[in-house]
């Protein structure tokens, strides 16, 4: 077990887990909007963003608290290469979870794998998610796992502070700032003001073959497949298309009170305004 | 006894007075003084090689890299000619220049004329021969009185300077002051004695020493001679004064590796150092990535062990130590510094000074103590690294061959490996990461700007045998003011009827900006991307219009195995004007005043200055300079990744660079380096500056049909 | 038929959700949750369509936090047994939908747009990829939504629904509490997590001239934004206002970009808006390729009558 430099070692340090997706980059996909088609044919791929401010708080926490971090994706093979990324970020050792039969299941699914995977990991302090990932961003995995755990959810964390036993997180909501604390073990998920993830450098990345990085599947779990996955799923996705066009480019002409009418009707119907 | 009243050989001196010219031994001294002066001289050299011994253990410089390096001594022998012993960069800034060189020069001749008297008294004349006689003896007398009175002036401007008016960028060593006094002492005492001893033994070649001379008829006029009842009395005085002198020369002797005159050989060690294969252009590089990833493909496991950058003063190396040791605190590159100038909290001299001075103190911790990050003791700031521009204009200041760059890029390589990175840098790289560019634009949008040139250009991947690849460069690729580069230097090049491809979407961002920011990992995985590229299609010649990609492609590549002749579009414009294929005189630029903006990676990194000038020139333009203008340029404020992020400052670069621009009253800005010209084009619509700011490209370009 | 139960922390778009419930042709339930005496919800939400308004009121839903919240819904969701809940795409509605179809074991999908019911479950549009692509999904049997607000008008109308207190509530044990709460400042700047910004460039001539943007922001609820050239070079804002690849990069809900021509480096900086409008002189300027709405004209015409209009409209 590697420990990183600066942290106290403690008797009992504190057992972080965070979990993140291994994403397709939606900034790099190539559209092809005349076939309403979307090739994904040598797409990039990437920790989801939302994840790395997860990721980056646990190691946050790590440097002033101390503790170990372990780092699990469910995710394809090639997802190593991002695990090795989080890593390369700061966490002590990762699970990457690929089974076939984990392929395509709708995000409680998911939830669910990650249950098992936490079980399996046995002791732990927090769990970390993001509020979403930037793939499908449904926002489900957080809420749905801290129930599979029967853990206090504490969504939206805008700053987290372990003290002991104790969490005090900030929630970012629609309409404040809102501190609720409670004790560990917990589930938070984080916003992304929370923090600026550091940027590992390649040479990093590549360096973080040296730290505990272990394969999963769903045997190692002990998952019947016929429960996960797609087997399972209860939403499932039907088609993809591509939207008409990236912007609408709708350009109001003619005298500035006319103009500026129809651009505040615009914006009050497309709700952009309230 | 040292002082000792002296019975003058009645008939050497007659001889010696009336009939042959020559020097005196010791003259007015007692015989034995050799004895005491060389006894002396055993301790002070003593003290000088254990302060040399002492420098030398402080460095960790082994005996094995001393031997190793002086190979390079021939090497480099014409740099340390010119730039040492010519004073060439001295010279460029003119007080400091000519105070320096004339001190430089006197203590040269002074200490060559002591020398000389010693052989002379203690080697020759005991085997009959006697040097210091007859016409040679006469002109070194002259000789040494001018270079005596130039040091001596040399040493008063020194001061003068020092105390009286000086520069916000010189800085001040505890010992500048007692050194450069000890130095006026030795200059006017010197004449002073020699004054004296003319006026107690008077030859009649007095005015061969002029100086000494006019002290000698001082002397005589308040009755000093050989045959005044004061003459003994006048002889002890000269013998104190002349102890006194030789004591000072000793003490200054003593004090060379002790203080700032060590810079004199710590220079010449940075001169003879230079590597030669290496261009200032060239970044050092800490690792091979190609060979870690093959590592990595045999077996997976393996794990680079590196340390990069410098953390603690324990990462200078011996010659990196020597080099900041050299540093004489005079503040050329501070001067010179646009980050400096912009109010950026960074001063080159500084950078320098804190690093020697914390290697020094972490030199006295015992072995085992480990020493502290430079960093956390502030010793290096994050914002005053990330506020160089690597123009290099330090680089090109410094008199003793200090490249500032170097450890600033390597310090940055030390933060960037510390995740300490501003958000906009993160972002950079993270762009550079994931799509290969700085901007976070897909790649495949890279040959947009080709849709408005007539007939479009080609693609590399669909056209082999073509004698050129135009490297567009991601900001004249992307950026829409910049794309207009690419276009004009498309235009010209099909009317010279050269034949040139583009690399279209499989270009990648060279990796400059990751270099400069400090991330040398994926400034390689782009170069070795890129470099499979181009060596996969064959191509030869490369023409940039870009400086940065420029200097990469030509002098980091082929480290990487990327050999290519690279020509700066400048430098291809050029060419094609001389050779005919493009005719740009007598057109609608002719007797347009015009100032060219010099790109620091063009020129202070690639010596290109004469090409641009050759084309604004044959396009009868009328070539208002800068004051800042070729080697001397000042910077866009773009350079070293800077485009991509934000350092407090009060003033920018670009705007300090657009007054000066404005100044010279020319109707045009020319620029040859598309973040020169975006910087500058925003800069002059925000100050409201009335100068069209267009690349020589555009301008040639506007000139064809 | 089971109808649809709906459920969110604001009455008004629980308003919203009811017209959603008639429009689908089910009976729609509602849920009102609080510490208090819940007659004032319960009279907003008793509106045509609703058939039962459920009511628990608990000192455990204080704050309703997440816990007691999705216990206290279970406990309606076990009586009424609907095929379909829906909640709005607010922040507490997105933490609670996913949390009770993982207890209730039945399908989740969030920011739902133009639901739909099908002989099997709903079928729904969501955005994904960044906004690249629409996924259709379909949930397998009955399912919980999260719809966006503002997507259907408010139900409206005086009702008499049913209204059933439920009085057996048990919530779980929880440890959670709530320490403080902070009111979102009005005018707090803080540029990366606006939702909305309207951002100056050179088309402003003079830095007193942002006097009408910010009236703009002001009835908007935005944060001012600036193109480089204003921040770094005229220093007319100050930097962190900066949008743009050296400055901040943004992502609003809303991005109205004035007087900005729209180069490189402040495109890069704001392309992941969700909505936005440009306003510029030059109708061949970049920004207008980059946006949803556009005015070419004079901004010093187009901003004073664009604060009226939408302050007339907003009722500010």
């Amino acid at each position: 077990m590697t420990q990183q430099p600066g942290t106290k070692e403690k008797k009992n340090p504190l057992e972080i887990i965070v979990c993140f997706k291994h994403v397709i980059d939606e900034t790099e996909l190539r559209i092809d909007r005349a076939n309403n088609k979307i090739n994904f044919e040598g797409a990039k791929t990437k920790i989801s963003d939302d994840d790395k401010n997860a990721i980056e708080e646990a190691v946050r926490i790590k440097e002033k608290n101390g503790g170990i971090i372990t780092v699990v994706c469910v995710g394809p093979a090639d997802a190593k290469k991002s695990t090795k990324e989080a890593l390369a970020m700061g966490c002590d050792r990762a699970r990457l979870i690929v089974d076939p039969s984990f392929q395509d299941g709708d995000a409680l699914s998911t939830a669910y794998i990650l249950s098992q995977v936490v079980k399996k990991i046995g002791k732990f302090d927090l769990i970390l998610t993001s509020t979403g990932t930037t793939d499908s961003y449904t926002g489900i995995v957080g809420p749905a796992l801290a129930e599979y755990l029967d853990l206090p959810q504490l969504t939206y964390a805008s700053k987290i502070t372990i003290s002991g036993n104790k969490l005090t997180v900030d929630r970012a909501l629609d309409d404040g700032i809102e501190t609720v604390e409670c004790e560990i073990p917990a589930l938070v998920t984080v916003s992304r003001e929370i923090n600026q993830p550091r940027f590992p450098t390649l040479i990093q990345i590549m360096s973080a073959g040296k730290k505990e990085l272990l394969e999963w599947n769903a045997q190692t779990l002990g998952i019947n497949p016929s429960v996960v996955g797609k087997a399972d799923s209860k939403v499932e996705v039907k088609s993809l298309s591509v939207p008409k066009s990236a912007r609408k480019k709708v350009i109001f002409e003619g005298k500035p009170e006319d103009a500026a009418k129809q651009l505040a009707e615009a914006l009050l119907k497309e709700g952009a305004v309230k | 006894m040292i002082l000792a009243s002296v019975t003058l050989p009645t008939s050497f001196l007659d001889t010696c007075v009336q009939t042959e010219v020559c020097r005196l031994k010791y003259p007015l001294l007692p015989s034995d003084t050799p004895n005491y002066l060389y006894s002396l001289f055993i301790i002070v050299l003593a003290i000088f090689l254990y302060g040399v011994y002492r420098k030398f253990s402080i460095y960790k410089i082994g005996r094995k890299e001393i031997f190793r390096n002086l190979p390079k001594l021939v090497k480099n022998g014409k740099r340390i000619i010119v730039d040492g012993l010519g004073q060439k960069k001295i010279l460029q800034r003119r007080y400091g220049g000519v105070m320096h060189s004339w001190m430089f020069y006197g203590i040269i001749a002074l200490t060559i004329g002591t020398l000389l008297v010693g052989i002379d008294y203690d080697i020759l004349r005991p085997e009959g021969i006697v040097l210091l006689q007859g016409d040679f003896y006469l002109g070194y007398k002259t000789v040494l009185d001018i270079f005596g009175l130039g040091f001596a002036i040399a040493v008063v401007l020194a001061l003068a300077r020092r105390i009286s008016f000086k520069p916000f960028f010189m800085g001040e060593d505890r010992s500048d002051r007692f050194l450069l006094v000890g130095m006026l002492y030795m200059g006017v005492s010197g004449f002073v004695q020699e004054g004296l001893r003319l006026a107690l033994i008077p030859v009649p070649w007095v005015y061969f020493s002029p100086i000494g001379s006019i002290f000698a008829n001082l002397f005589s006029s308040v009755g000093v001679g050989p045959s005044a009842t004061s003459f003994q009395s006048w002889v002890n005085t000269y013998q104190t004064l002349w102890w006194i002198h030789a004591i000072v020369a000793f003490a200054l002797i003593a004090s060379i590796p002790y203080t700032k005159y060590f810079h004199v050989p710590n220079s010449i060690i940075n001169m003879m150092l230079t590597d030669e294969e290496r261009p200032l252009g060239r970044m050092s590089t800490p690792f091979n990535l190609a060979e870690i990833m093959k590592q990595q493909e045999t077996n997976p496991d393996f794990v680079p062990d590196l340390t990069i950058g410098i953390k603690t003063s324990s990462d200078l190396k011996w010659d990196q130590r020597i080099m900041l040791d050299a540093c004489t605190n005079c503040g050329r590159c501070e001067a010179a510094c646009p980050a400096n100038a912009a109010g950026r909290d960074l001063s080159p001299r500084l950078v320098v000074q804190d690093l020697k001075n914390r290697y020094y103190r972490d030199s006295k911790m015992k072995e085992s103590q480990e020493n502290e990050d430079l960093f956390s003791t502030g010793t290096i700031r994050d914002v005053e690294m990330y506020s160089c521009v690597t123009c290099a204009a330090c680089v090109y200041e410094c008199p003793v061959e200090i490249n500032q760059v170097d450890f600033i890029e390597d310090l940055r390589r030390t933060i960037v490996s510390s995740n300490r990175l501003e958000p906009a840098q993160n972002t950079l790289l993270s762009n550079l990461a994931s799509h290969q560019n700085p901007y976070g634009f897909s790649n495949s949008n890279r040959s947009n700007w080709t849709a408005n040139v007539p007939d479009g250009v080609k693609i590399a991947s669909e056209n082999g045998g073509v004698e050129y690849l135009y490297w567009v460069g991601c900001i004249a690729s992307f950026d829409q003011r910049a794309q207009n580069v690419a276009r004009s230097l498309a235009k010209i090049m099909k009317h010279a009827g050269l034949s040139f491809s583009i690399l279209g979407s499989e270009e990648l961002c060279n990796g400059d900006p990751a270099r400069r920011l400090g991330e040398e990992g994926r400034f390689q995985e782009l170069a070795l991307q890129n470099i499979e590229k181009l060596n996969g299609y064959g191509v030869k010649k490369i023409v940039t219009t870009c400086p940065h990609c420029f200097n990469t492609i030509k002098n980091e590549y082929p480290v990487f195995g990327g050999k290519y002749e690279v020509v700066h579009h400048t430098q291809l414009i050029s060419e094609l004007i001389e050779k005919g294929k493009i005719k740009i005189s007598e057109g609608k630029l002719k007797d347009i005043s015009v100032t060219l903006h010099d790109a620091c990676y063009a020129v202070r990194y690639n010596s290109i200055f004469e090409e641009p000038r050759k084309i604004l020139k044959n396009a009868e333009m009328d070539l208002r300079e800068m004051p800042r203008c070729k080697e001397k340029t000042f910077c866009c404020g773009a350079g070293g990744s800077s485009y991509w992020y934000k350092i407090p400052q009060k003033k920018t670069i670009t705007s300090i660079r657009t007054e000066e621009a404005a100044k010279t009253g020319a109707e045009t800005l020319a620029t040859e380096c598309p973040f020169c010209l975006t910087m500058f084009e925003d800069s002059t619509k925000v100050t409201g500056t009335k100068l069209a700011v267009r690349d020589v490209a555009e301008l040639v370009a506007d000139e064809l049909p | 038929m089971a109808g649809v139960l709906v459920y969110s922390d604001s009455s008004d778009s629980a308003l919203e959700l009811v017209t959603l419930g008639s429009k689908l042709g089910r009976e729609v339930s509602v849920v009102v949750l609080g510490s208090e005496d819940l007659s004032d919800q319960t009279k907003k939400v008793s509106v045509n369509g609703v058939s039962t308004v459920y009511q628990i009121s608990s000192d455990a839903l204080s704050n309703l936090l997440a816990g007691p919240t999705v216990d206290a819904l279970e406990s309606v969701y076990s009586r009424v047994s609907p095929d379909y809940m829906f909640f709005s795409s607010t922040k507490k509605g997105k933490e609670l939908a996913p949390r009770l179809a993982a207890r209730l074991k039945i399908g989740c999908i969030t920011d739902a747009m133009k639901p739909e019911l099908n002989e099997n479950g709903i079928t729904a549009e969501r955005l994904v990829l960044g906004g690249n692509a629409i996924a259709t999904v379909a949930s397998r049997g009955p399912a919980v939504a999260t719809i966006p607000l503002r997507a259907f008008e408010r139900a409206s109308g005086n009702a008499s629904p049913n209204v059933i207190k439920i009085e057996d509530f048990q919530p779980r044990p929880t440890r959670t509490i709530v320490l403080g709460r902070k009111e979102k400042q009005k005018g707090q700047v803080n540029i990366k997590d606006a939702e909305i910004i309207v951002s100056a460039g050179r088309g402003f001539k003079k830095k007193e001239d942002l006097a009408i943007l910010e009236e703009l922001a002001k009835v908007l609820n935005a944060v001012v934004g600036a193109s480089r050239p204003l921040t770094s070079d005229l220093g007319w804002l100050p930097e962190d206002r900066q949008v743009g690849l050296s400055g901040t990069t943004v992502k609003p809900k809303l991005y109205i970009a004035v007087g900005i021509s729209g180069q490189i480096q402040h495109l890069t900086g704001m392309r992941e808006s969700k909505l936005v409008v440009a306003i510029n002189t030059d109708k061949n300027a970049p920004i207008f390729q980059e946006c949803d709405y556009g005015i070419v004209g004079d901004l010093y015409a187009i901003i004073p009558e664009l604060t009226k209009d939408l302050k007339l409209q907003l009722g500010r």
